[in-house]
Order: structure tokens, then C-alpha cells, then sequence
């Protein structure tokens, strides 16, 4: 028997050759020792405590295997609408907001509500290759919209508009970035909604990365500016502010219209997410953000570490100003990132992801990703330096 | 008529109590960091632990690498299985009763819905399903115990496996795996009926140990099928909740003894509404496993107005339809006997009334 779906077919299509060959360099990883792995975005640093005891509170209590709505507990999702009003000056009302099983998922349903087949998706490139996968199962087109290094792969709304066509629907934003940790300004962020409502787009602003922020970089929602909040879905979540990867929680908000569609189409693919998860979510909203600002500084030093060696070997790259990773550019090693990802796994013992799995035109970037802690960091790059410093 | 408070007889589901190893194992894997990403397709321990009780209880052999993947949930491995297997305007038959959501989601994912219609008594009729199933069917879904709660025979199975065999469709069994069927059910897996195990996908959970909500199940298939299932469920969730993983570990190792004990419990309550439903002239299907019981609405009865009527009294039950059983009132077996026997008692009473009079 094989299987006929056509959405195999958008899975094959969608950069098969990239996400193999990542799997292919992990699987090689776990073979060797003293591996130092700057490759997936997996923060290493733990949730922080008083999260953890409101999950175990929710287990003791038995409320983390009780029945609760599709769409969140109750709490939760004014949590959220909250947070939005407060924080991104988004205006959003509880029944705007459905929690889902990690800010992926509910990304991932959302593409499957609003794209019908034939509707065109503009998307930054590189991207997150996530997003297109989303959008073929959905049976849209993925029109990547590209960025360039020069721009610290800010999406330009020029380029942008460029590519709208009559059968364009959706506008995703990803700001800051995965592979890129570009941001898009304010003064861009407005432009871009000038567009959106010119052209009549929704706007799907993926905000994952929104606190990780460096060198006093801005981050503005495009659902808070006037005349944006009926057409944004804002896609959010826990797992890079708070490092909660593994717990599976996020959420997608917007206009209710919109999102009466997507809790229901939510409640078929998915049900409701983790109910632990929940009220882990719950106590990291309402509780205190301290740790947030830690991360940050953190992040802040290995950053700038990775930077300087970066600076010192003459690889040049976009400049990360939000995220956790920076994509530089490897074509002055001679080599393919590719083989430069090889060269470094079997000499240096340090892994790092090529660009080729983020787009097509990236085979000679690499995306190096500072979530080790930083001694590990230190060590990294030293062994980079001395696997690609000049000799002599 | 007043019981206090009112009784909510319309869930879904019951609620079961997640037993203490099972909360005291999640807790232990929250305090030794399990906060990050796992493998995509799962901790290997719960795969191997997954695998083995397939065998040892189902009489279903997969490799855990390879043929298990963990899901975030049952709905998220029913609509990956789906997602995967039907083509737009696919055929997909829906061994009824079918539950109104998997008919949604078959047609949201712009497959072609064709419902084979249960018998009387809400049983499967395999003849009747296998009738349905022709050259055009690209796969079959089918509950098993059904979405009511009868077990599905061996027969039965084998006469739908003649029949998916015959035209070469696929099966999605999703197979309940929770307290009321239990092992003393005797319910037999789709994949253990010979030839099926190379076209069949097995959507399973750990609901005996109260992990609905958890969000963790699991797929298993054929290795080729499963490398598609892994690759989408990767794209849609990434790998399932670490702490849950864990959670449906520790289930795994308790499994039997927490289903004996919890259907020991439904088992009275099953007795208690079928001896209360017993004396009055309504006709009603206490079935086997599952935790529902089903009142048949008179003909003539306006459903929504008498489910409306039954909730102002204090009594909310639920539309069957909901599950298949259109026509049938369901009732969750989610209290305990005296209280279930007092509340079936009081809805016949609603119900046995003049069918033809106006509810308001």
C-alpha cells in the first residue's frame, strides 16, 4: 500500500532535502562525543520554579485532568487578552483568543482555516520552514518574500507589495525572525499595515520571539495599529520567553469572527491543549516576569560572544536584533554551509545547522543558535576559531 | 424533583481520577527537567512501552522505532492519520454510529464522508458497512469499542477486512483504551485481524489513567505510513507534552490494574441504569463498554425541547447524535448509582409523556 494524499506530496516538496539533512547531522551528533550543539532551538536554560510548582499544584489538585473548554480554561485566555492589551496594545477580549497545544499548532490550524487552496501566502524568506508546510497541506502557494543580510533580513514592504497578486490572501510576519533573528521596525511594521488594508490581507504576526530583544530594538504589533485588529491573528506562546518548549502550550489570537472558525477547527484537529501546560501557562503570565529579564541578559552575553568570534573569522551576517540565533554568511570559508556544517561536526566536534533547510537560496548560510550555556559557548567557538582561523 | 445541584449527564467523557504513581511520575519529570523538546516522535521508553502492550494485550506487533508515534492527544492523531491517508474527494466510510466530529473533520479535510448506518439497537452491521465499501473507498474509520460503547466482534472485523482488503482501502481504528472497555471486554484491534496489520493505522491512548486532558496518545502503522504520520505531527506540534510523555509512562505501567478497577466501577453503574431503565416502557442500550447508556427519544419527540425541558428539571444529558446514535438521548455514566438511578428515573418520567406535546 502507498500512501495518496496530496498533502504527502506538500510535505515531500517542502524542503525534504533541508529537514533530512539536519536529522542526518543530529543522528551523526549523538554517534561522537563531547558534542557542543549550537543547532536547535531548544532553550537550555530551565522554566522558571514557580511555573513548575503551579503544574504540580494543577496535578495534585486533580485540575490537570479535569474536563476543560476546547478553546482554554477561562482564565487562561483573559490571561492572555490581557497580556495583548497591556503589553502590544492589541484590543482583544477573551472570546478572541484560543490556547493551543504549543504557538506551532496553533499556527498550523489557523493556516488550515483561513487558506483555502489557490490562496497565496507572502513569507518572509528565509523562513521557518514550518510555515510552508502549513500553507501546501492547506493547498495554498507559500511567495517567499525575500530579505537580505544588508537589511539584517528585515522584510521590506517594497518587495512585499510586489508580490501581491489578485489571489493573495495572508501576510505572515515573523518578527524577531527564525533563521534570521531579523525584526521589522515600527516605522515598517506601519507600513506593512497600510498594505495589509490596502490590498485587503489578513495578517497572521507570528510573535514568539517578542521579549528576546537586543540593543534597545522595538518591538510594535501590527494588530495594535488602527484598522489591523479585524484583519491580525497574532500567534504567541511560552517556550522561548519563559522556556517551556517542552510543555506544548501557545495560543492564537484575533477578531472573534475569525476565531470562533479556528477554536472549532482547532477542536477537531487538536482539542484542547495540555491541561498541565495551562496553568503552567497561567502562573507565567500572572506571575512574576523576573526571569524573563535574566534570560535576556544572558542570551545578551552569549550573543555578543558569538558575535565577536564571528567578527574575527570574517563571517559576515544579518544582524540579530530579537531571537536566539544569528544566520551568518559562510561563503568566505570556500565551502558550502553544507560542507562547512560537516567540517565542523567532524573536526570541531560543535554542530551547526546549514541555511539550506530555511529556503532555497540559502545553501551558503548556516544558523547558529546561543542556547547552550556559556562556558559551552566559549568552548564552541574557540574550536570553530581553531578549525577555520587562518593557519600560520 | 431536586437533586441539590444539577446533574451533568452530557460530557464526553468521565472524568477519572489520574492515580497518585501516574501524578507522583509527572511530578518527578517536571523536578528532573523534563521541560524541553523530546524526539519527535517520543520518549523511546513510552514507544517501547506502547509496543509491548500492543502485543501483550492486542495481539499487535510494531516496532517501536518506526511504527509508534506519540501524538498530542487522540484528535491530533486522528486528524494526522486522516490528513495523510484521504486525498481531496477521497471516499472515507464511517463505521457508525460516527461521531458528528469525525464526519467534520473527514469533510474539512475535503474527503467525501459516507456514514454506514448502525442497527437498531445502535450495533454495528458489518454486512451492511461492508456493502458500503466499494473501489471508490480510500479508507475506513471505525471506533472500536464504537463510539457507543458496544464491542465490535471478531466476526464482525473480518467481515470489514474482507471488504478493505477486496478494494484495496485503507483502516483507521481508533481504539479506546480506556477504563470502561478494559481488558475483560474482549475487544480485538483491527491490525490483529489477519492481513490488516499492513493497511491499518491505530490510533490508542492512555485514558484509563485519566490523561484525556494530558494530551498524549499514539499511532501506530506500517513503517511507510508512519514516516508520513511522524513528518506532519513534527510540522503540527513538533513532539508531544514532555511532562505528559512521562505521565502516560508511569500509566503504562499501572494500565491493567487501574482499568480493572475503574471497570469494576462502571460496571455497577451500568447495572444500576439498565435495572432503573429496566421498568419503564422506554427502549435503551446499556452498552457493553464505554461510559454511556441510550435512551431512545420516542417518535415524535422534539429532542432539542426535551433535552432543554430535562436540563430546567436539573438533568442535562446530551444529543446521541453526537456520537452517532441520532435519535437516542446519552447519558455519561459519571455519577454514582444511587444518583444515577434517581436521575434516569426522573428523565423517563419526562420522556414517557405524551410525545406529541408541544415543549415550550
Amino acid at each position: 500500500m502507498t500512501v495518496s494524499s496530496p498533502s504527502i506530496a506538500a510535505l515531500e516538496t517542502t524542503d525534504a532535502s533541508g529537514t533530512a539533512l539536519r536529522y542526518e547531522l543530529v543522528a551523526e551528533a549523538a554517534k561522537m562525543d563531547d558534542v557542543i550543539r549550537l543547532a536547535v532551538g531548544d532553550p537550555d536554560l530551565p522554566t522558571p520554579p514557580h511555573i513548575v510548582e503551579a503544574a504540580k499544584h494543577a496535578i495534585d489538585t486533580g485540575r490537570a485532568s479535569a474536563p476543560c473548554d476546547p478553546s482554554g480554561l477561562p482564565e487562561l485566555r483573559a490571561a492572555v487578552a490581557e497580556k495583548l492589551q497591556r503589553d502590544n496594545q492589541v484590543p482583544m477580549s477573551p472570546d478572541g483568543v484560543v490556547i493551543t497545544t504549543g504557538a506551532q499548532a496553533g499556527l498550523f490550524v489557523t493556516v488550515q482555516t483561513i487558506v483555502r487552496p489557490g490562496d497565496e501566502v507572502l513569507v518572509p524568506d528565509p523562513g521557518y520552514p514550518s510555515y510552508d508546510t502549513a500553507i501546501r497541506v492547506a493547498g495554498g502557494t507559500v511567495v517567499p518574500v525575500p530579505t537580505r543580510q544588508e537589511d539584517a533580513f528585515e522584510l521590506n514592504p517594497a518587495e512585499v507589495e510586489a508580490r501581491i497578486t489578485p489571489r493573495t490572501r495572508v501576510l505572515l510576519i515573523v518578527s524577531p525572525g527564525n533563521p534570521t533573528a531579523g525584526t521589522v521596525s515600527p516605522a515598517r511594521v506601519r507600513e506593512l499595515a497600510d498594505l495589509a488594508k490596502r490590498h485587503d490581507l489578513l495578517v497572521i504576526s507570528d510573535e514568539i520571539y517578542e521579549k528576546l530583544l537586543y540593543d534597545g530594538t522595538e518591538h510594535l504589533s501590527i494588530g495594535s495599529l488602527p484598522g489591523m485588529a479585524e484583519r491580525t491573528i497574532t500567534v504567541n506562546g511560552f517556550s522561548k520567553a519563559y522556556c517551556m518548549t517542552g510543555w506544548r502550550i501557545g495560543w492564537v489570537a484575533g477578531p472573534e469572527s475569525i476565531m470562533r472558525q479556528v477554536a472549532h477547527r482547532n477542536e477537531l484537529m487538536a482539542g484542547s491543549a495540555p491541561l498541565v501546560s495551562q496553568y503552567a501557562g497561567l502562573a507565567a503570565l500572572t506571575g512574576p516576569q523576573d526571569a524573563v529579564a535574566e534570560y535576556v541578559e544572558q542570551y545578551t552575553r552569549r550573543r555578543r560572544f558569538v558575535l565577536d568570534t564571528l567578527d574575527r573569522l570574517g563571517l559576515t551576517y544579518g544582524m540579530p536584533r530579537g531571537g536566539t540565533y544569528v544566520f551568518f554568511n559562510a561563503a568566505s570559508t570556500g565551502i558550502s554551509a553544507e560542507a562547512l556544517s560537516r567540517k565542523l561536526l567532524a573536526e570541531a566536534h560543535v554542530l551547526i545547522f546549514p541555511g539550506t533547510g530555511f529556503g532555497a537560496n540559502w545553501s551558503q548560510y548556516m544558523r547558529l543558535a546561543w542556547l547552550v550555556p556559556e562556558p559551552q559557548i566559549v568552548e564552541a567557538m574557540r574550536r570553530v576559531e581553531a578549525v577555520l582561523a587562518p593557519k600560520g | 424533583m431536586s437533586f441539590g445541584s444539577p446533574l451533568d449527564l452530557a460530557g464526553s467523557t468521565i472524568s477519572v481520577a489520574t492515580p497518585e504513581g501516574v501524578r507522583a511520575a509527572a511530578k518527578a519529570a517536571l523536578d528532573s527537567g523534563a521541560t524541553h523538546y523530546t524526539d519527535n516522535s517520543g520518549i523511546s521508553e513510552l514507544r517501547e512501552a506502547v509496543a509491548g502492550r500492543l502485543a501483550r494485550t492486542r495481539e499487535v506487533n510494531v516496532a517501536a522505532d518506526g511504527e509508534v508515534l506519540i501524538t498530542s492527544g487522540v484528535q491530533e492523531a486522528l486528524y494526522v492519520a486522516l490528513q495523510v491517508l484521504v486525498a481531496r474527494n477521497a471516499e472515507v466510510v464511517l463505521v457508525g454510529p460516527a461521531p458528528r466530529a469525525d464526519v467534520e473533520l473527514v469533510e474539512a479535510l475535503g474527503g467525501n464522508a459516507r456514514v454506514a448506518s448502525c442497527g437498531a439497537d445502535l450495533q454495528l452491521n458489518a454486512d451492511a458497512v461492508a456493502d458500503l465499501i466499494t473501489e471508490r473507498t480510500g479508507v475506513v474509520l471505525i471506533h472500536l469499542p464504537s463510539a457507543t460503547g458496544q464491542v465490535v466482534s471478531r466476526q464482525a472485523l473480518e467481515v470489514l477486512a474482507d471488504a478493505i482488503r477486496k478494494h484495496d482501502a485503507y483502516a483507521i481504528a481508533v481504539e479506546s483504551d480506556d477504563a470502561s472497555t478494559a481488558l475483560s471486554a474482549g475487544q480485538v484491534s483491527l491490525a490483529a485481524i489477519e492481513g490488516m496489520r499492513e493497511r491499518t493505522v491505530t490510533v490508542g491512548s492512555f485514558d484509563a489513567a485519566g490523561l484525556d486532558v494530558w494530551r498524549v496518545a499514539y499511532l501506530a502503522a506500517p513503517h511507510e505510513t508512519m514516516r508520513a504520520m511522524k513528518r506532519l505531527k513534527e510540522e503540527v506540534s513538533i513532539c508531544a507534552p514532555a511532562v505528559s510523555q512521562y505521565a502516560a509512562l508511569a500509566a503504562c505501567e499501572s494500565h491493567e490494574s487501574d482499568a480493572r478497577e475503574q471497570g469494576e466501577q462502571l460496571e455497577e453503574r451500568r447495572a444500576a441504569v439498565a435495572a432503573a431503565l429496566e421498568s419503564t416502557s422506554l427502549r435503551y442500550v446499556v452498552p457493553e463498554a464505554g461510559c454511556f447508556a441510550f435512551i431512545e427519544s420516542p417518535d415524535g419527540t422534539d429532542v432539542p425541547a426535551l433535552l432543554l425541558e430535562a436540563a430546567q428539571a436539573g438533568i442535562r444529558v446530551a444529543d446521541g447524535g453526537l456520537c452517532g446514535a441520532d435519535g437516542w438521548l446519552r447519558l455519561t455514566l459519571c455519577y454514582e448509582p444511587a444518583l444515577l438511578t434517581r436521575a434516569v428515573s426522573e428523565l423517563a418520567q419526562l420522556i414517557v409523556r405524551d410525545p406529541s406535546e408541544t415543549r415550550s
